[in-house]
């Protein structure tokens, strides 16, 4: 179908406050993407159409100024070049996992779901956590076959923070030269079979 | 000796006047669809094509009906689906056609069977209730009767009718008021009540009466219950007879399609021809009965049309439509697919047709064609001209025979008026109906998409870069009938601020700055281009060198054939895995069934005097097993493969 590239980025102010950031970017496969959105479905899968992708972002955008410890929200829609931005402000990284729980919740058709902690900021321990991998179900022979659909496609988490860095648990993720921030780049497919992979700790 | 010859007499005549199930169908019928299923199960080699059995058949929800689901007698596509444990003769065509006599419409499936106790027993009979179920006897047979679904047994001939649901149709069934209440039961209340009256008047009057509450209590006690029982009886009697008279018109339907017609389906040539040549399935269109068939007609219900004054078939003009039939068929072979079509019309057609394809494929089209990777084509040669004159005659008599309602009779004129005002030579001869379409490779274009570059400290900036695309090459070649009109009109499309004019005669389109989709048009002599391909345009617009031409058995098989199409399956799947899937990004699902296909082509015949037909075939490279089992195993999911 066409590889994208996801950027999930975190600007800490200060010690805990901060601005979350996630772009959607499938510019590189604009083309087919347009060709597909004038599908229903393709191999089996029901395509969204350009409003129905406005419609999720508006509903997600509603659900985050609802939040507590969460302003300045703001989503942005593309079709010309299949970019999607959504971004916002949190008081407190406890307020951020709020704010994507209630998403999850928000977005979830199951009635009850655990609290999510994705990020975790303590004692000098910024910790990026899976909390998703159980409600993850096992692909089935099908799925693994359309995965292969977005193969190519990767997910950059670049956090950056106020003290210097120390020490960083992830093998793959890389220090920027002011030792303020780290970036790590996956392939999302590799995520999806293994979503343990995402985890990483930045001691400052 | 004797009895020997009268066995053989009995056994000559039951195979010489075995009645077919085809003369079971009415002439009228505007569609049949024959299926043999001894032949397809064979060919499927016990993969399940029931998904695509369903598909045809018809499947209203019996919810849709008043009558309760419990009188739903047969399963009609489980029928289909198992043929043989429900005693069907598979050997012979299962065929199903659309039937509308007077307010009885429906879909009509005729077939043999081997066994009619078995298919009796097969039947869900549970159902008592005579408002949603009667069993009823005639001559020969045995009829079961639903408001949705009727049966009939004719000695060793079965027929399903699945009636329509149709608001004016069951009207009368739906508002049949079983609670209505009769004049009878209002004198008989009234006698009642006098009676009544008189015994207390009588018990007053006598003095003995202590309690008066008591008294008319006990009165009332009297009263004859017995007459709303006979009301109930009344009232569904009444909706019985009601009912009845309904399953009286389905009997006469599904009776009258349980005999051989006198007038039935094999006395059309189309179908006859096509019955006697044993497909696996095939597909008839009565294009005249189609013309009075509420279905196809756009401008009204026949039922509304018929109390304001329809045309009837006897009043009918029909120099062209009368006798034109189509069909299609279907048959699976070892390796290959094939589907043919034959339209069978009158000598005042052929007339037409004669002219219509009485030309060949211009050979100057062949030079604009590249043939070194040539991926497909379809190529067409008619007089346009003479196609166009067709096409006015045939429409008008169309819609002179169209059953419409008076206010829809303008649109004759109009259309008459519009037609009339057109100038014919620039519509039909500018282009005069010879062109070829052809996908001649793949192409590289460049495609600029947004994405970042960071930093040394990871700070996002927002880039342009180049990738590269395949992007399919198209050309449409045209042969140009009146040159001057059409140097006109392309001048005049110059014009558009869309186009860039490249060269005197070449115009080009090009898609916006990021997308490279450039099209473009030029003009040579008597030929007119379509394409995508700069190089054709550009350098090689006197064509090119005949080396490079499209193979020289391609334009023959143009030149021969008024209508071709060929995809080259091999060079096709391979410029498409090259171009979209190639690398990391392959799709070894997609690529496994691209390798199973061969070339798909289609061709047509030279019209004769009562036909026309065409033949298109998807070969398969495995030539050692059936096209069905083949295709069949193809659609199944990857990991049941």
């Amino acid at each position: 179908m066409g590889c994208f590239e996801a950027i999930e980025e975190i600007n800490y102010t200060d010690n805990d406050k901060g601005e979350y950031a996630l772009t959607l970017n499938a510019s590189r496969s604009k083309e087919r993407l347009k060709t597909l959105s004038k599908l229903d479905s393709f191999m089996g899968i029901n395509l969204p159409k350009n409003g129905d992708i406005s419609s999720e972002l508006y509903t997600v955008s509603e659900i985050l100024k609802k939040t507590d410890g969460i302003k300045s929200v703001y989503h942005n829609t593309d079709f010309d070049n299949y970019i999607f931005k959504l971004s916002f402000k949190f008081d407190s990284t406890q307020a951020l996992n709020e704010a994507l729980n209630n998403i999850f919740v928000g977005k979830s058709k199951k009635s009850e779901i655990a609290d999510l902690k994705v990020f975790e900021m303590k004692d000098n321990l910024f910790k990026r956590l899976v909390s998703f991998s159980d409600t993850l179900p096992k692909l089935n022979k099908k799925q693994n076959e359309l995965l292969k659909l977005i193969n190519g496609s990767t997910l950059t988490s670049i956090y950056r923070f106020t003290k210097p860095i120390k020490k960083i648990s992830h093998a793959d993720a890389k220090l920027s030269k002011n030792k303020l921030a780290v970036m790590l780049k996956q392939d999302i497919n590799q995520i999806i079979k293994e979503p343990s992979k995402i985890n990483n700790q930045i001691q400052f | 000796m004797k009895s020997f010859l009268t066995l053989c007499i009995l056994v000559v005549s039951s195979t010489l006047f075995a009645q077919k199930t085809s003369e079971y169908i009415p002439s009228s019928s505007p569609f049949v669809l024959g299926i043999n299923f001894s032949q397809i199960n064979a060919k499927s080699n016990s993969m399940d094509y029931s998904k695509y059995l369903k598909s045809i058949v018809k499947k209203n929800s019996y919810s849709y009906y008043r009558h309760g689901s419990q009188c739903e007698i047969i399963d009609v596509f489980e029928m289909m689906n198992k043929s043989n444990e429900y005693g069907l003769n598979v050997s012979e065509n299962i065929y199903m056609y659309h039937s509308s006599i007077e307010d009885s419409k429906g879909l009509v499936y005729v077939f043999k069977l081997n066994d009619p106790k078995l298919f009796e027993s097969k039947l869900n009979l549970k159902c008592t209730n005579a408002f949603n179920y009667q069993k009823r006897t005639f001559a020969n047979g045995k009829l079961f009767l639903t408001h949705k679904i009727s049966i009939a047994i004719n000695g060793n001939t079965g027929i399903v009718f699945v009636k329509d649901r149709n608001y004016y149709d069951n009207y009368e069934t739906e508002t049949i008021d079983d609670n209505s209440i009769d004049e009878d039961y209002w004198s008989e209340k009234k006698e009642d009540n006098y009676k009544n009256d008189e015994a207390l008047f009588e018990e007053l009057n006598s003095g003995k009466i202590t309690d008066y509450d008591a008294a008319v209590e006990k009165t009332l006690n009297n009263s004859d219950t017995s007459i709303e029982f006979r009301l109930r009886e009344r009232q569904n009697a009444e909706r019985l007879e009601k009912i009845t008279a309904q399953f009286d018109i389905i009997q006469a339907t599904i009776e009258g399609y349980s005999k051989p017609q006198t007038d039935n389906i094999s006395t059309n040539a189309n179908f006859k021809k096509v019955e006697s040549e044993s497909h696996d399935a095939f597909f008839f269109i009565n294009n005249l009965s189609q013309l009075n068939n509420e279905f196809f007609n756009p401008m009204r219900g026949m039922r509304t049309l018929h109390y304001l004054g329809g045309v009837d078939n006897n009043s009918m003009n029909t120099p062209l439509t009368n006798n034109l039939s189509s069909s299609y068929s279907i048959d699976f072979e070892n390796g290959k697919a094939v589907v043919k079509s034959l339209t069978t019309y009158n000598k005042n057609v052929y007339d037409y047709f004669k002219k219509i394809y009485g030309v060949k494929q211009n050979k100057h089209l062949f030079k604009y064609i590249n043939g070194e990777n040539l991926l497909g084509y379809m190529s067409l040669a008619v007089n346009g001209l003479e196609l166009g004159k067709f096409y006015e005659d045939f429409y008008r008599e169309i819609l002179n025979n169209m059953s419409m309602r008076k206010n829809d009779m303008n649109i004759i004129p109009a259309m008459e008026m519009l037609y009339a005002f057109i100038d014919k030579e620039m519509l039909y001869n500018t282009l005069d109906g010879r062109a070829i379409l052809a996908c001649t490779g793949f192409t590289d274009i460049r495609l600029k998409y947004t994405t970042y570059d960071y930093d040394d400290n990871f700070e996002r900036k927002e880039i342009t870069e180049e990738r590269i695309e395949k992007q399919p090459n198209m050309v449409f070649a045209a042969s140009i009938g009146n040159q001057e009109n059409a140097k006109k009109l392309f001048d005049i499309i110059s014009k558009f601020s869309v186009f860039t004019k490249v060269k005197d005669n070449v115009i080009a389109f090009y898609g916006r700055r990021r997308d490279k989709i450039n099209v473009y048009m030029a003009i040579v002599d008597d030929v007119f281009i379509i394409c995508n391909d700069a190089n054709l345009v550009l350098n090689n617009l006197d064509g090119f060198e005949k080396s490079k031409q499209i193979p020289k058995s391609e334009q023959k098989v143009m030149r021969s054939h008024n209508m071709a199409f060929k995809i080259f399956a091999d060079k096709m799947a391979a410029g498409v895995q090259e171009a979209y899937f190639k690398g990391d990004r392959n799709m070894p699902e997609f690529a496994e069934i691209m390798a199973k296909f061969g070339n798909l082509e289609m061709y047509d015949e030279k019209p004769s005097s009562n036909s026309y037909s065409a033949t298109a075939i998807l070969n398969l490279k495995d030539e050692s097993s059936n096209a069905l089992y083949q295709l069949l195993k193809m659609m199944q999911p990857n990991h049941e493969r």
